[in-house]
């Protein structure tokens, strides 16, 4: 029995990430209703809360899993899962991740419960509708980040939407009405943007092979006609480029396109904030680099050095409105928008190295705003305010909450040990080859983008303990410890041995670029300088040329 | 050009690594104990942890060092732990691995780091058992401590760039956590700020360096990050004549130029030259034992030490050289006249400190590399023990650091008035102490220099001599001689100390009178002209991985008459100090007006810290409340944009649906057959 079970289990393995937290939302929800229709009465909410982590739990397990059973010599997506949804409309339930999905994936999975315990305290009073919201959430996120159908993505982008206003709108903080109704402004412009662009490619799809067809992985070798074959003028691919990325920019978030993310953290709960910051904008990044990248490669060629441009913008003026801020979350906030813009310097790069940063810097980066999230989320159980001038002094009462938020003020920082350093480098190295003297200006930006980190830090934790309610402030618990402990452990191992996460996510990156490669319409594009003409001259302990062979290891 | 990777029995390749991570791994282990699990472990285990670490690390670089002064000329130990980073395609491609390397020059720092360490460790270890410090912080100073010496080894010992600069951020973070050691005190708070910041900056040079000179040798074809790679890399590609080719023939000085210059604004952040220079002295806020360690051997040496080791590619950087050569004379003089004029101890120890590594930048600048490795070398014993011996006079009075309250002391405490002598003399290079070899040496190396400004700069660097003297001269004669000062709070009983805190500081003085003995013959051949064998010196050693000659090419009487002139300066310099406060002490402020202000401006060394916060930060912070966060966030963005915008669609819409939804029968009819008219078009379609 069990040995039939287990390879069921490892073929339908995203496919069970995917649905775990939501089938568990569903099942806990049915089990209230009855609860209540046979008058029962509701569940302890220890329960609620008990039964939604270990689903949690469950779930990143099963990413664990997943990251086993991931072979990182294979170039492309892997885990494939497809079963027609709507044939007509070219929509499948399709499944695949590569080493950057897989990133992904593992990281939202693991913040998940901790985003759940996180913010236990908040929702004392409605415990069965707020872990259904958190589940559902969760879910929607995962689904985003491994799903490679696009309509089946747009699908699951928009249900993320739904739990993550519920949960701002219902416990939220001061602004929540606000916040909500601005996210689910900009938010549904980007939708509408998006379904457009799926549309027009379920259009030309139809036309070019005679079947709908939005997959990015043919589900049987040379039955079905990928959306990657499907040919796209160069206007065409800027329209839809344009509209497609107006939804991603306002989701990683970009500046100008950022305005809803602070609101919205300032009014977000803990735990939303620790998503928003993780799994939300990677969603966003798995938009940009598993869709928008490889679809629309002229268009994001031709745009390249505008993006890098607009990613180094956002990075100093988010910076510099970070050093003025006076609320920890805004704070916090405008310095995540500012990393987003960092981010979006590495992948308009365009090169191995440049993208494989982006990616780690988003995750590590991701994982630090997220610590620091919940640290100020319990400095505002603690003293009921979030504001900086309240505090001051506090690595006298609480010397441990001192201690990790240096740990991922450093990580953001980019010291080397720690994870932000090694997607910084990589970011820093890729600009080098195909924007150096932007790149300049990137190193000066992030270098002295830190200064605000320092500023809060020292703010919050140093100097003398001014105000009476700081005094006897107790230090984190030993749960609130544990999380920010599973927060750190990444990050340190990240800085430590880099190398694992490097080489599951360069093969995606590689396969990414040979796509852009193979995609492009503009044949007149101009050779790739560094190997042109240099090969008569002495080559000092050269690397052997990549063995990056076209196809190697795709299905 | 071979790795030794087995040697002897007794000392294995492999075990290069554990001089470095020892201390590192003890620093680890006591921050988990002190920030994660909160667990309070007895003093005498923390003692006994962080001094082992220390122990076996200078055990090991003494091994080390014998192995190699034993094998040839371009050898090395390499120890290569694993892969650490890598990635990328093809010629950008790298892969920097957790490998360290012991050639000569890092088994000299080695060793001085190590062995200073220790003896700084036995005189803490001595301070906290006999209660001169305070027990409470045993720990965290150690943990600090422990992380200090292991970053400093790192530092020394790395084999590729990444390694390097990981060890660079974590003697920056050191320095950070020791300047605001007393953080519930706002000053301290703030010097620690100031002193990241400022890191930050030398990080920034560093990084950009590293990067860039990265990218031009993988574009030239030929990518290395290990020291040995791009030397070899350089070489090679400056052989064929296709340096920076891909650049352009006109950016390849260019290139090498920003190279340079980010390697010498690394350097100057970290030996606390001008303009950058302020952290140091503002850090002093932190424990003495502490700066000990701080300025004698790590930051100094890892701001040289980085000098020296791309000291082959500054040579094609003239304009960098340029650069340093005017940072480290401008530093000399002004940190040198900062020091005379200071009030308060710690202050005027640290603004030595920036004036003698002054002198080392500028030698480094005018290609006199080994005799700056040898100045960092006799500096070190002469200002651990300088600032040991601080710490002792400041405990005496009661944690007063303010020279106006000191005075009298030296009847009372006659071992720490000699000990204290003894520093002071060794600093400012009174024949025959310590520093007096290698000042003797840039002198003479500035004398047979061909710069057309070299004249000027000999005249600088003996004036700062001379400066220093008086300035060590006063604080000596302030805090020892004349009588107890009326306003001082003095700790009784009140002597020297004892037990393993007397002998640390012995074993440093005698370190400090005959450090310079290291190169006698250099000198002796210098000024006898006399015919001596070449000796295994300090400097010759060097010159196995530092170009340029050890020693200057000056011999005869002019060696010796510059010889004379160095003694005369600090015998004068000492002499006006002894003149003016040997007797009566401290005096007064100025009485003339002009005076008074010449001396608070020298005393803060010209404001430039203020002048940063004005020119600088204040611009900066007021551009981002009112035009960017006001401005732009809010009027324009918040207001306009979104409120604006979303108004208008509101409206819209609204307006759209007040038409349609008039509750007239035929316009719902319209409406839902124009939707099945699109819908059945695109369904056909």
């Amino acid at each position: 029995m069990l040995t039939a079970f287990w390879p069921f289990l490892a073929e339908h393995l995203l496919s069970i990430i995917v649905a775990t937290p939501v089938a568990a939302a569903f099942a806990l929800g049915t089990l209230a209703l009855t609860l209540r229709a046979v008058g029962l009465g509701d569940l302890p909410s220890r329960a609620w809360l008990g039964t939604a982590f270990v689903a949690t739990v469950l779930t990143f397990a099963a990413t664990v899993w997943a990251a086993v059973l991931f072979d990182p010599e294979m170039l492309g997506l892997q885990g494939l899962e497809a079963r027609p949804w709507v044939p007509a409309l070219g929509a499948t339930v399709a499944f695949a991740v590569d080493g950057i999905g897989l990133c992904f994936l593992l990281s939202t999975a693991a913040v998940s419960p901790l985003a759940l315990i996180a913010s236990r305290d908040s929702a004392e009073e409605s415990e069965p509708a707020w872990v259904f919201v958190i589940l559902a959430l969760e879910s929607a996120l995962l689904g985003a980040i491994a799903s490679s159908n696009l309509l089946f993505f747009i699908g699951f982008w928009a249900a993320g939407l739904v739990p993550l206003l519920l949960w701002m709108g219902r416990w939220g903080g001061l602004g929540r009405a606000r916040a909500a109704s601005r996210l689910w402004t900009t938010e549904a412009i980007g939708l509408a943007g998006m379904l457009f662009v799926a549309f027009v490619l379920h259009e030309a799809t139809l036309a070019q092979f005679g079947v709908a067809s939005l997959d990015l992985a043919p589900r049987e070798a040379g039955v079905t006609r990928s959306l990657l074959d499907v040919r796209l003028e160069v206007d065409e691919q800027w329209l839809l480029f344009l509209a497609f990325s107006f939804a991603l920019a306002t989701r990683l978030p970009i500046a100008p396109l950022h305005f809803w993310l602070p609101a919205a953290h300032a009014a977000a709960p803990t735990g939303l904030s620790v998503l928003i910051a993780t799994g939300f904008a990677q969603t966003a990044a798995i938009g940009w680099l598993r869709f928008a990248l490889p679809l629309f490669p002229d268009a994001v060629r031709a745009a390249g050095p505008a993006l890098s441009l607009l990613g180094i913008v956002a990075l100093a003026y988010a910076s510099l409105l970070a050093l003025v801020q006076k609320e920890l979350k805004r704070l916090v906030a405008y310095a995540s928008v500012g990393y987003a813009g960092f981010a979006l310097f590495g992948m308009s790069t365009l090169n191995v190295q440049g993208l494989t940063g982006a990616v780690l810097q988003l995750l590590t980066h991701g994982l630090a705003t997220a610590g620091l999230f919940t640290l100020i989320g319990f400095l505002s159980i603690r003293r009921g305010t979030t504001e900086v001038a309240a505090f001051g002094g506090l690595a006298k009462p609480m010397p441990v909450c001192a201690f990790f938020f240096g740990v991922m003020v450093l990580s953001l920082m980019g010291l080397p040990l720690l994870g932000g350093f090694v997607g910084d480098l990589f970011v820093l190295l890729g600009s080098l080859e195909t924007r150096r003297t932007l790149s300049v200006f990137a190193l000066i930006a992030m270098v002295v983008a830190a200064s605000y980190l320092l500023w809060v830090q020292r703010r919050l934790f140093l100097g003398p303990v001014d105000e009476p309610a700081n005094r006897g402030l107790i230090d984190l618990d030993r749960i609130e410890r544990a999380i920010l402990l599973a927060l750190t452990i990444p990050i340190v191992a990240i800085g430590i041995h880099p190398n694992p996460v490097l080489r599951r996510v360069e093969p995606a990156v590689l396969e990414l670029l040979y796509e852009m490669d193979r995609r492009s319409v503009a044949k007149e594009m101009p050779a790739p300088e560094a190997e042109s003409d240099d090969e008569e001259f002495a080559r000092v302990d050269r690397v052997p040329s990549d063995a990056r062979v076209p196809g190697k290891g795709r299905r | 050009m071979d790795d030794l990777t087995t040697t002897g029995a007794l000392f294995a390749g492999s075990m290069i690594r554990w001089i470095a991570l020892l201390p590192l791994v003890a620093a680890f282990v006591h921050g988990v104990l002190i920030g994660l699990v909160r667990a309070r472990i007895s003093d005498r285990l923390v003692f006994g942890i962080s001094a082992a670490a220390v122990f076996a690390a200078l055990c090991l670089s003494m091994g080390g060092l014998y192995e190699i002064v034993g094998v040839g000329a371009a050898e090395r130990l390499l120890d290569s732990v694993g892969p650490w980073i890598g990635g990328g395609v093809g010629p950008r491609s790298f892969s920097a691995e957790l490998a360290f390397q012991l050639d000569p020059l890092s088994a000299v720092f080695c060793l001085a780091v190590t062995g200073t360490a220790l003896i700084v460790y036995v005189h803490a270890i001595g301070g906290f058992v006999h209660g001169a410090l305070d027990r409470e912080t045993a720990h965290r100073t150690f943990a600090m401590l422990d992380l200090l010496v292991g970053s400093t080894l790192v530092l020394v010992l790395a084999d590729n760039l990444l390694l390097f600069f990981l060890g660079w951020a974590g003697v920056g973070i050191a320095s950070q956590l020791f300047a605001a050691f007393d953080f519930e005190d706002r000053d301290a708070s703030r010097a620690g700020a100031t002193t990241f910041v400022i890191g930050r900056v030398g990080d920034l040079g560093l990084l950009a360096a590293m990067l860039l000179l990265f990218d031009g040798l993988s574009r030239a074809g030929a990518p290395a990050l290990t020291f040995r790679g791009i030397e070899a890399a350089f070489r090679l590609l400056e052989g064929q004549g296709v340096l920076w080719l891909s650049y352009g023939l006109a950016q390849a000085p260019l290139l090498l130029e920003i190279v340079g210059f980010g390697l010498v604004l690394a350097a100057l952040t970290k030996c606390a030259q001008l303009p950058l220079h302020f952290w140091l002295p503002q850090s002093t806020t932190g424990p003495t034992t502490a700066h000990a360690l701080l300025q004698s051997v790590t930051t100094g040496v890892a701001g040289v030490y980085v000098l020296l080791r791309f000291a082959f590619l500054l040579e094609s950087a003239p304009g960098a050289l340029r650069t340093l050569i005017l940072a480290g004379a401008a530093t000399a003089m002004l940190a040198s006249l900062a020091a005379a004029n200071q009030l308060n101890l710690p202050r005027l120890i640290a603004f030595t400190t920036s004036t003698v590594l002054g002198f080392a930048i500028l030698g480094i600048g005018i290609g006199a590399h080994s005799t700056a490795a040898f100045l960092i070398l006799t500096h070190s014993v002469s200002k651990a023990l300088l600032l040991l011996v601080a710490g002792v006079v400041i405990s005496a009075q009661k944690g007063d650091t303010d020279l106006r309250r000191m005075g009298g002391l030296g009847r009372r405490m006659p071992g720490t008035h000699w000990l204290f002598l003894i520093a002071g003399l060794g600093l400012v290079g009174a024949f025959p102490f310590a520093n007096f070899f290698p000042i003797e040496e840039l002198v003479a190396f500035l004398w047979i220099s061909a710069r057309p400004e070299s004249g000027l700069l000999l005249a600088v660097v003996v004036t700062s001599v001379g400066v220093l003297a008086f300035a060590m001269g006063r604080a000596f004669f302030l805090i020892f001689w004349g009588n107890v000062r009326p306003g001082g709070l003095l700790e009784s009983p009140l002597r020297d100390p004892v037990g393993w805190q007397q002998n640390s500081l012995t074993i440093l003085a005698v370190l400090a009178f005959s450090g310079g003995f290291l190169s006698p013959a250099q000198f002796w051949q210098g000024v006898t002209a006399a015919p001596i064998e070449q000796m295994d010196t300090v400097g010759y050693f060097l010159t196995r991985v530092v170009p340029g000659s050890p020693d200057p090419e000056l011999v005869g009487s002019e060696r010796g008459w510059l010889a004379a002139l160095v003694g005369l300066v600090v015998v004068l310099g000492l002499a006006v100090s002894a003149a003016r406060y040997a007797r009566r002490g401290y005096r007064g402020e100025p009485k003339h007006p002009a005076v008074a202000v010449a001396t608070v401006w020298m005393r803060e060394m010209f404001f430039f810290e203020r002048a940063y916060q004005i020119l600088l930060v204040r611009p900066v912070r007021l551009l981002s409340e009112l035009a960017l966060a006001r401005g732009i966030e809010n009027q324009l963005i918040d207001r306009m944009v979104v409120s604006g915008g979303s108004g208008l669609l509101r409206g819209a819409v609204w307006g759209v649906l007040r038409r349609v939804q008039n509750g007239r029968a035929q316009s719902y009819t319209l409406i839902g057959l124009l939707t099945l008219l699109v819908i059945v078009t695109w369904m056909v379609a």
